[in-house]
């Protein structure tokens, strides 16, 4: 099953298979996350039904497998049933990313009926205090974990995940105790990313060095990464699946190599998904970049524990090409984690494919 | 006779010539394309035999420029014959042998002609065009003899831009993806870069720049020339080639007269301005983060930053349609 995944994954790499996408339904949500990455005040002119199915439609005959409705949040659409149902007709793997606090009982229905790959929700801890202090919705707390509980008794495969920030981050082990107790998995990420319009206010809720030390060597979040084989990486290696295997979609139907913080390639109510996908400038350029196109990063010492984005390095560091301070900080932290040993390697990451996943 | 252990377009080409004099005219010609560890094998033999009586009409011992010639065989092997000069190439096998006057351009012509099939029978190709690396990328600028390959490659030249190769380019195909080579032809470095842009060159007073299809780039690029032999195999291979390759790189029709303005209508094309190094204000979180405390002060109350819109919650069951 490994195998076979990594020949896929690899396959629509070096082909430009778009295997990944995330198709962002809206932008509205009832949540309104401190960290949030979304533009949520920008929620004019999002696609309509028909619009989203013709586009699901098209990235089926793109070759797109692994399907992500996201958001905001995307049980705010009143048509959200009609657009599962239609994802899953056409075969999709689909995974729901939600807070899980809109969600009735018509859709519980119909995910048993359909079937999802994941439901995905996010829960911050396990005390309403802090989850609700993050998602600054009174009561959010207790809607999210009813919606989780009712899922598992409907054996929905249910994924908690959530950013790890300073305000929970000595909070996340509540929520691993209450995934144990309803048979969910988890996943927690160290890294928060700037805003779509670029307001940097999420960075400044990452964690400090000593925190992230202490998430990083905690052995049931598999956050540190085991190092590689400590040789030179292949120069001709892609720099990530951006533009290759992945993509994602706008809700007002824009296409976007991973992340809106990108220009967008293209808008589908102007040209097919096909059309944007093999000609967008922006997509040929992304393509042709590889390891040996990143004159500091291709000879670090710490490139074996690096996650380094290119877009954070534009963004924070002000070089596409250069090194990114947050990755910088991470591999660091990582690497001492490592040192310090008994970390393993993302043991509760991708467990559906033993560690592969389909993110970039 | 020590053997020219060549670095061309990532091709090992050894060359071997019997007159010391050619030979220190072709150390120099080829200067920074040699290769550092040659390994035993190389991908292409070529043996040069100086025919010392012969003086062909446009002779000159170290004058670069392409002698007219004819051709027959087919893209595994092919006999090439001229004024004066006369060889074969047999690519199958790896290697090749040609008897030429003393003359630095009939070696480099036998060179190019040698590495240009070479390339095709890779799915790569050598190209009649400058290159130039912007911002990270490698330019293509492509076009006939007199469009502005030479000028524009002065041009980045002054401007402190790398200059791939002022005349013919290697384009390699790699995988799905590709990358712009230098070449010693006439003037460049042994640098890589990746693809990044097509430019079909014309001269216009103020410069302009259009995005175009690889349909409309592809017969330009054809008209350019490059093709290292006219034996129907060798052409249709160059003209897949080039297809390829356009359809790998987005092509532009690029009008430029000759000083350095062109670039500021390239760089407002949002692909190209997107990479360029601090063109925007870089999101600093080591500054920001010194200041955590007010910012989570700032961040619990009503508005949590005086750049973001206000946001309102949807309802709880609220409507987005």
């Amino acid at each position: 099953m490994v195998n076979r995944m990594v020949h896929l994954l690899n396959d629509a790499m070096d082909h430009f298979v778009p295997l990944s996408v995330t198709f962002e339904l809206t932008n509205r949500c009832n949540e309104d996350c401190k960290h949030c990455y979304v533009d949520l005040g920008d929620v004019d002119g999002q696609l309509g039904t028909d619009e989203v199915k013709r586009i699901l439609q098209e990235l089926r005959d793109a070759g797109t497998f692994f399907l992500t409705f996201s958001g905001g949040e995307i049980f705010t659409r009143k048509d959200i049933n009609e657009l599962i149902r239609e994802a899953r007709r056409l075969g999709f793997s689909l995974r729901l990313f939600t807070n899980a606090t809109l969600m009735k009982q018509e859709h519980f229905d119909l995910i048993a009926e359909v079937g999802v790959t994941a439901v995905e929700i996010s829960v911050y801890a396990g005390d309403a205090e802090t989850h609700d202090g993050i998602t600054r919705i009174p009561g959010s707390h207790e809607r999210t974990l009813a919606a989780i509980r009712k899922l598992r008794e409907m054996n929905v495969h249910v994924v908690l995940k959530a950013p790890i920030l300073e305000d929970n981050a000595s909070a996340y082990a509540s929520v691993i105790d209450f995934a144990r107790e309803v048979g969910a998995e988890y996943r927690f990420d160290p890294t928060l990313v700037a805003r779509y319009d670029l307001d940097d206010q999420p960075l400044c809720l990452r964690m400090k060095r000593a925190d992230l030390l202490n998430v990083c060597t905690d052995p049931e979040l598999g956050l540190a990464i085991e190092p590689g084989s400590g040789s030179t990486p292949d120069p001709d290696q892609s720099l990530c699946a951006t533009a290759r295997r992945v993509a994602l979609i706008s809700a007002r139907g824009r296409v976007y190599p991973c992340s809106q913080r990108f220009p967008p390639a293209g808008s589908l109510r102007e040209h097919s998904f096909a059309e944007i996908w093999s000609t967008s400038p922006l997509l040929l350029r992304l393509r042709a970049l590889s390891a040996q196109d990143l004159p500091h990063c291709s000879t670090c010492s710490s490139n074996s524990f690096c996650g380094r984005c290119s877009l954070d390095a534009l963004l924070e560091d002000g070089d596409f090409f250069g090194a990114s301070s947050w990755a910088c900080q991470l591999a660091e932290v990582r690497q001492e984690a490592y040192e310090k040993g008994g970390v393993t390697m993302r043991q509760n990451l991708g467990q559906r494919f033993g560690g592969i996943t389909d993110d970039c | 006779m020590q053997p020219l252990d060549l670095d061309l377009g990532g091709i090992h080409l050894r060359v071997t010539v019997d007159q010391p004099a050619i030979r220190g005219h072709a150390l120099e010609r080829y200067d920074g394309f040699f290769h550092l560890a040659p390994p035993k094998q190389a991908d292409l033999e070529i043996h040069f035999r100086i025919d010392l009586e012969s003086r062909p009409h446009r002779y000159h011992p170290v004058w670069v420029d392409s002698p007219p010639i004819t051709s027959r065989g087919s893209m595994e092997h092919a006999w090439i014959e001229g004024e004066a000069f006369s060889g074969e190439i047999d690519w199958q096998r790896g290697n090749g042998t040609a008897v030429i006057p003393n003359s630095l351009a009939h070696l480099d012509l036998f060179v190019r002609i040698a590495l240009g099939v070479e390339l095709l029978r890779r799915r790569s190709t050598l190209l009649h065009a400058a290159a130039v690396v912007r911002d990270h990328f490698g330019i293509i600028c492509s076009g006939p003899s007199g469009a502005g390959k030479s000028t524009i490659a002065d041009i980045c030249r002054d401007l402190g831009l790398r200059v791939l190769a002022d005349e013919m380019v290697v384009a390699r195909m790699q995988g799905a993806s590709c990358r712009v080579i230098g070449s010693p032809f006439w003037h460049g470095e042994r640098r890589s870069a990746p693809a990044g842009a097509v430019f079909i060159l014309e001269q216009t007073e103020t410069p302009r720049i259009e995005r175009i299809s690889a349909a409309r780039a592809l017969p330009r690029m054809m008209e350019a020339g490059g093709a290292p032999l006219a034996l129907p195999d060798v052409q249709a291979a160059f003209f897949e080639t080039c297809g390829m390759l356009l359809e790998r790189i987005p092509a532009y029709r690029l009008g430029f007269s000759k000083n350095p303005g062109f670039w500021e209508v390239v760089d407002r094309l949002p692909e190209f301005a997107f990479f360029k190094p601090n063109t925007r204000q870089p999101l600093a979180p080591s500054t920001t983060m010194k200041t955590l405390p007010s910012l989570q002060s700032a961040l619990s109350s009503a508005d949590p930053s005086p750049t973001r819109p206000p946001r309102t919650p949807t309802p709880q069951h609220g409507d987005s349609k």
